[in-house]
């Protein structure tokens, strides 16, 4: 018999007599061995006999036995909202591993859920998966529907409860008042059980009647005020019969306010005791609904359950609207997973609403599957970064990243002229430090702000903040180039502050010191301040000489010492100079069809272009030949002025 | 409103007695108080003038105790009915969680009767209130009176009660229908008690 069919219904707290020992015992067989030598149980009886605390016994029993069971809880209502289309369908009905469908008399209510019935009932009935069925009307009255389901239950198990007698009544009140401090005199319980209560959940309902009414009476009540407050009269009528114990007089007196109907007061005191813990207990009715109907679609309940353990819980309501929200959080998290990945329809992941975090994260995994964050480029490597006295720190400052990537040196400020390899660096970085902590995200800060600007217009700003936020390291080249785009800084600004806050490492590089950037928020150069900052010079001789050694590696003029000698000597503002010094002397020797050579490169390049003298500020050279002043951040953009207009027409004319 | 503190576990329900003067709300406080054994009731706070009008409000606290773990208490309150009195009923009527309108059932009073239900309406609506979403009890009051002097409840109800809230015909003074509308009313007040508790 059931003590309470919501508040955690197991078989431990079903009490068992002579009217329901038959149906308890077929539902622990169940719950043993779903299917074991039965497709189908139906359990019959009037309302408040117990059926629902048996399914949802059953259902307890598995999720401890069997957790990989996936057992489907149903209501009429539920049911119906499947009916409809809602909860995934009908089609989850056919899979599950148990379904336990309660209320099944409602269906002569609607044709949908008649249809629902049948539907399950005819596809799991080939495969032999098994079903319990609770009813509180025979079959035979359950309309057309009613021959339909006889015969698809006829190879089945039916059994009857039937109303409790006042053995199992009693043993039920006496579980109930241990519930209650103080609770009520067994002579009370005994009273109350020989009235012929035939609902246990009238029973139930009584005693939270009987026990608040002693709360707010002087002392314990008796057998008689009992009988007279669940009845209404003194006298009531009793199973056996009994003849109705009058209270001793002094009682009477005592609590005459109680037990006299022309007491107004107590009157009053009876409907406002019936409609306080009436209202007052009704979350519980609500949470026990709730830990059915969405256990049943396989979400954790755990926080519904505590609440439900506590006596008296602080604010129930709250909670109950916080869980729900999260339920509603979860199934918006997981349609947009599967929409992008399918197979993770029904993953674990959105089912736990303690858990809203992972279910982000595995949804933002899932993005960054469908769309990658801008990963490094492989094409750089820190081997092939040329070392030298000017860039040893900032490599020393990058091995310390590397080593430990997110805890020291975050972020890592590189900072360097146009062509100093801050983007060989920055990539580099990236291939070293591999997706362990995730993936890494490296890119331009021009694109960076062209997406924000793009996904502010169009929208889906908050998908692409999700990718990124996952990102295991995120490194962003040419950060200046964020000046005079607040829409971008702002985002960075708070992607940055999310990343350090998750020990994520953070690489910038940039032209310039941050306290000489312009139109950058300063609460964004404060926060670059505060990391490492390191400075790639302009390629010394040792660097050049390292570069210029790579590139004729490949070439004819491989361990040629003169030629590398003579343009690594060749003063550069940039490595990208460097390089290009070396492709244009290579190029040259191809095309004339002879070996690169030092009198080959002096030829091509004090043509194309003398050698530099960053130090000079124009003037001439040691041999007296004039030279110009380059001004511009790289090769590509340079500009050349002759300080005396009579050099530049000797130029032009030679 | 503040009906349910599930943090302090209180129940606290404010009744307020409205209408227009003399047509009995004091009288229905005096007579629950005198019902009311003592150690569930405190002290009818009244103040009124020579002529035994109210002159600000009438308070009875009720101390139901613990019901279901909750510390029960019901206050009643009436408003002064005079006209002039009009910022007084206002004030009593802040964070009322039902109102019982006691009106006088004798048939020269019937505009007294119609302009204290406006009052009502409009005092409401000043605290953001509307009236269709408080409960509500209509009490007519004096039908012991002859009945050439009154109007049937079905009269009454025809003129006053277009919202079809529960009425109940009433003799305050010996007592009848007194408690029949405070029951009703804190039936109505409880159901809505919401899992939602306020705040504070």
């Amino acid at each position: 018999m059931s003590i309470s069919s919501l508040e955690g219904a197991t078989f431990e707290s079903f009490v068992e007599g002579p009217s329901n020992s038959a149906a308890a015992v077929a539902a622990r067989s169940v719950a043993s061995q779903p299917g074991g030598g039965r497709q189908s149980l139906l359990l019959l009886g009037p309302a408040g006999v117990g059926k629902t605390h048996l399914l949802g016994a059953i259902a307890a029993t598995l999720r401890t036995t069997q957790p990989g069971l996936e057992v489907c809880q149903e209501t009429a209502a539920s049911l119906l909202d499947r009916a409809r289309g809602l909860h995934g369908g009908l089609a989850p009905l056919h899979e599950a591993g148990l379904v336990l469908f309660d209320e099944l008399e409602r269906i002569s209510e609607h044709r949908d859920l008649e249809g629902a019935v049948l539907d399950f009932l005819l596809a799991r009935a080939p495969m032999g998966r098994p079903v319990v069925l609770a009813s509180a009307q025979s079959l035979e009255t359950l309309g057309s529907a009613g021959a339909e389901l006889a015969a698809l239950l006829s190879e089945g198990t039916t059994v009857h409860l039937a109303p409790p007698d006042s053995g199992t009544r009693l043993a039920i009140l006496r579980l109930r008042s241990a519930e209650f401090k103080p609770g009520l005199p067994d002579d009370v319980l005994a009273a109350v059980a020989r009235l012929p209560i035939t609902s246990v959940r009238e029973l139930l309902a009584a005693i939270q009647r009987l026990v608040a009414f002693q709360s707010v009476s002087p002392g314990p009540l008796d057998p008689a005020q009992a009988r007279l407050l669940v009845t209404g009269r003194a006298t009531a009528r009793t199973d056996d019969d009994e003849p109705p114990v009058p209270a001793p007089a002094s009682r009477q007196v005592e609590l005459r306010p109680l037990e006299l109907a022309d007491d107004e007061f107590g009157s009053f005191l009876t409907e406002v005791v019936a409609s306080v813990s009436h209202q007052v207990d009704r979350w519980r009715a609500q949470v026990g609904e709730a830990i059915l109907r969405h256990g049943g679609e396989g979400f954790l309940t755990r926080r519904l359950e505590a609440l439900l353990e506590a006596e008296m819980p602080a604010r129930p309501g709250e909670v109950l609207d916080r869980f729900e929200l999260d339920v509603m959080r979860l199934r918006a998290l997981e349609s947009t997973a599967a929409s992008l990945a399918p197979e993770l329809a029904g993953s674990p992941a959105f089912r736990d609403p303690d858990r809203i975090d992972d279910a982000e994260t595995a949804l933002a995994l899932a993005r960054l599957r469908h769309d990658p964050l801008p990963a490094p480029s492989p094409e750089f490597s820190l081997e092939r970064f040329g070392e030298g006295p000017g860039n040893r720190r900032a490599l020393q400052a990058v091995r310390g990243v590397l080593h430990q990537p997110g805890a020291r040196d975050n972020p890592l400020v590189v900072v360097g002229a146009s062509g100093t390899g801050k983007t060989h660096l920055l990539h580099a970085i990236g291939n070293q430090l591999g997706t362990g902590a995730g993936p890494v995200a490296c890119l331009a800060a021009a694109t960076f702000a062209g997406d924000v600007r793009r996904l502010l217009e169009s929208g889906g700003l908050a998908n692409w903040r999700s990718r990124f936020r996952h990102a295991g390291a995120f490194l962003l080249d040419d950060l200046h180039l964020l000046a005079g785009r607040p829409e971008a800084q702002e985002e960075f600004l708070v992607l940055f502050a999310h990343l350090l806050a998750h020990g994520r490492q953070v690489v910038v590089a940039m032209n310039a010191p941050p306290s000489s950037l312009k139109d950058i928020d300063p609460r964004l150069l404060s926060r670059l301040e505060a990391g490492l900052v390191v400075e790639l010079p302009r390629p010394d001789r040792e660097i050049r000489l390292l570069v210029v050694k790579q590139l004729l590696a490949a070439s004819p003029a491989a361990g040629d010492a003169a030629l590398a000698d003579w343009l690594a000597n060749r003063p550069a503002d940039s490595v990208r100079a460097v390089q290009g010094a070396v492709r244009r002397v290579l190029s040259a020797a191809e095309a004339e069809g002879i070996g690169p050579s030092p009198a080959l490169a002096r030829e091509v390049l004090d043509r194309i272009e003398p050698a530099t003298r960053p130090a000079s500020a124009g003037g001439t050279a040691a041999g007296g030949a004039p030279v110009p002043v380059r001004t511009g951040q790289g090769p590509e953009k340079m500009v050349t002025v002759w300080p005396r207009i009579g050099d530049r027409l000797i130029e032009e004319l030679d | 409103m503040s009906l349910v503190n599930f943090a302090s576990r209180e129940i606290t329900c404010k009744l307020v007695y409205y209408g227009p003067g003399r047509s009995g709300k004091t009288t229905n406080l005096h007579y629950i108080h005198g019902r009311v054994p003592e150690m569930r009731r405190g002290r009818l706070i009244s103040l009124a003038t020579q002529a035994d009008r109210t002159l600000f409000f009438d308070f009875l606290p009720l101390e139901l105790g613990q019901i279901s773990g909750f510390t029960t208490r019901f206050q009643l309150y009436t408003v002064p009915g005079q006209a002039y009195y009009n910022a007084t009923r206002r004030l009593v009527l802040q964070g009322a969680d039902g109102v019982v309108f006691v009106a006088d059932s004798q048939a020269r009073r019937f505009e007294d009767n119609v302009e204290s239900l406006q009052d009502l309406q409009e005092n409401l609506l000043d605290h953001g209130v509307d009236i269709r979403e408080l409960p509500l009890v209509m009490q007519y009051n004096k039908q012991d009176l002859p009945h050439g002097l009154t109007l049937t409840q079905a009269e009454l109800d025809d003129a006053l009660n277009f919202r079809g809230v529960p009425s109940l015909p009433a003799d305050a003074l010996h007592g009848h229908g007194v408690f029949e509308t405070l029951k009703q009313l804190s039936g109505l007040v409880l159901q809505r008690l919401a899992m939602a508790p306020p705040e504070g």
